[in-house]
């Protein structure tokens, strides 16, 4: 049974390559992806959070082989990584899929301040908004002597513009 | 007047301010100048450009999108409303909405490719992996693998 799954796989492949949505070229599927991700398509704006756009992603990614592809080698999806249990190694994972684009980072609930640090700071350099949300004034003040223990010298994120803690 | 042929060889005779909704075929006018040559169009079949035609028929008279309106589209401020007569215009079946997708990128028609693409996300937002692919006939074709590596990276979100 094991043996026959791949060739399950690729004769499914080649199903989905006959079906009138195939014909989009990736640059429109992109396009319909980003769209998602806007406010008013992932329900009331007043509910509305960088949750329900990631979650549009996600969705999107797990379709298909090829909408997966798609969705995983486009960084602008990923511009935003919000981390709100402590799902360190996805945050890294999505981190990585947004290779060198400027990211928002959106750290919420209960979070370690280290290991935080190791899933965001490589990432540093490319921050443009940092979102810090924390129950315990100790618990920022750890993470932020942490940020400042890998500043150095150098400044940590150049880019950032925006920090709400 | 301008005359257009299609793919299947079926000629269109349309106003110059209509068929200008297209910048391809605009800048083409533009180029060759006053000149009665048909203008072919190989990408787009009669079915698909009749109706691309009336949405380029009942937009003739709005300003053409400038380069500020597609700067603000990147920093996503545009809009995500589709207009009533777009919304209208726009109920066809799923092969002809993914058609008149590809004509309008083909033709460079902003506006209407924008419709196109926002109807199709209004048809998914919401949905479930699955029933996105039963809304567009495709089928899982992950390997179990693939698949178990999917459900790893995803439970994080479809548990909240």
């Amino acid at each position: 049974m094991n043996e026959i799954r791949p060739v399950f796989s690729v004769l499914n492949k080649r199903c989905n390559a006959v079906v009138p949505v195939s014909q989009l070229p990736d640059e429109i599927l992109i396009n319909i992806f980003d769209i998602l991700r806007m406010p008013d398509y992932v329900g009331p704006r007043e509910t509305w959070s960088y949750f329900h756009a990631t979650l549009s992603v996600v969705r999107a990614l797990s379709v298909c082989r090829r909408w997966r592809k798609i969705v995983v080698e486009t960084p602008r999806l990923w511009e935003r990584v919000e981390i709100c249990d402590p799902a360190y190694a996805i945050a890294e994972l999505y981190v990585e899929r947004s290779r060198n684009i400027p990211l928002i980072v959106d750290i919420r609930g209960d979070w370690d301040a280290d290991n935080i640090v190791g899933a965001f700071i490589p990432s540093a350099p490319r921050w443009r908004e940092l979102m810090l949300d924390c129950s315990t004034s100790a618990r920022a003040d750890h993470l932020i002597s942490r940020f400042n223990a890998e500043c150095d010298r150098s400044p940590l994120a150049p880019l950032l513009r925006a920090l709400t803690l | 007047m301008v005359n257009l042929v299609t793919s299947d060889n079926e000629s269109f005779t349309v106003e110059k301010a209509v068929a200008s909704r297209s910048v391809l075929i605009k800048n083409m006018l533009e180029d060759v100048g006053e000149s009665d040559q048909p203008i072919p169009l190989p990408n787009v079949t009669a079915s698909v450009l009749k109706k691309v035609l009336e949405y380029c028929d009942h937009h003739k008279n709005e300003p053409m999108p400038t380069s500020e309106d597609l700067a603000a589209e990147d920093t996503r401020k545009r809009t995500t409303d589709i207009g009533e007569w777009d919304q209208k215009f726009i109920q066809v079946d799923q092969e002809m909405l993914f058609e008149i997708i590809l004509a309008a990128n083909y033709l460079d028609i902003k506006p209407l490719l924008d419709v196109g693409c926002k109807t199709v996300a209004n048809m998914i937002k919401g949905k479930t992996p699955e029933e996105i692919r039963k809304l567009f006939n495709i089928v899982n074709d992950f390997t179990p693998e693939e698949e178990a590596q999917i459900k790893k990276e995803n439970e994080w979100a479809e548990d909240r």
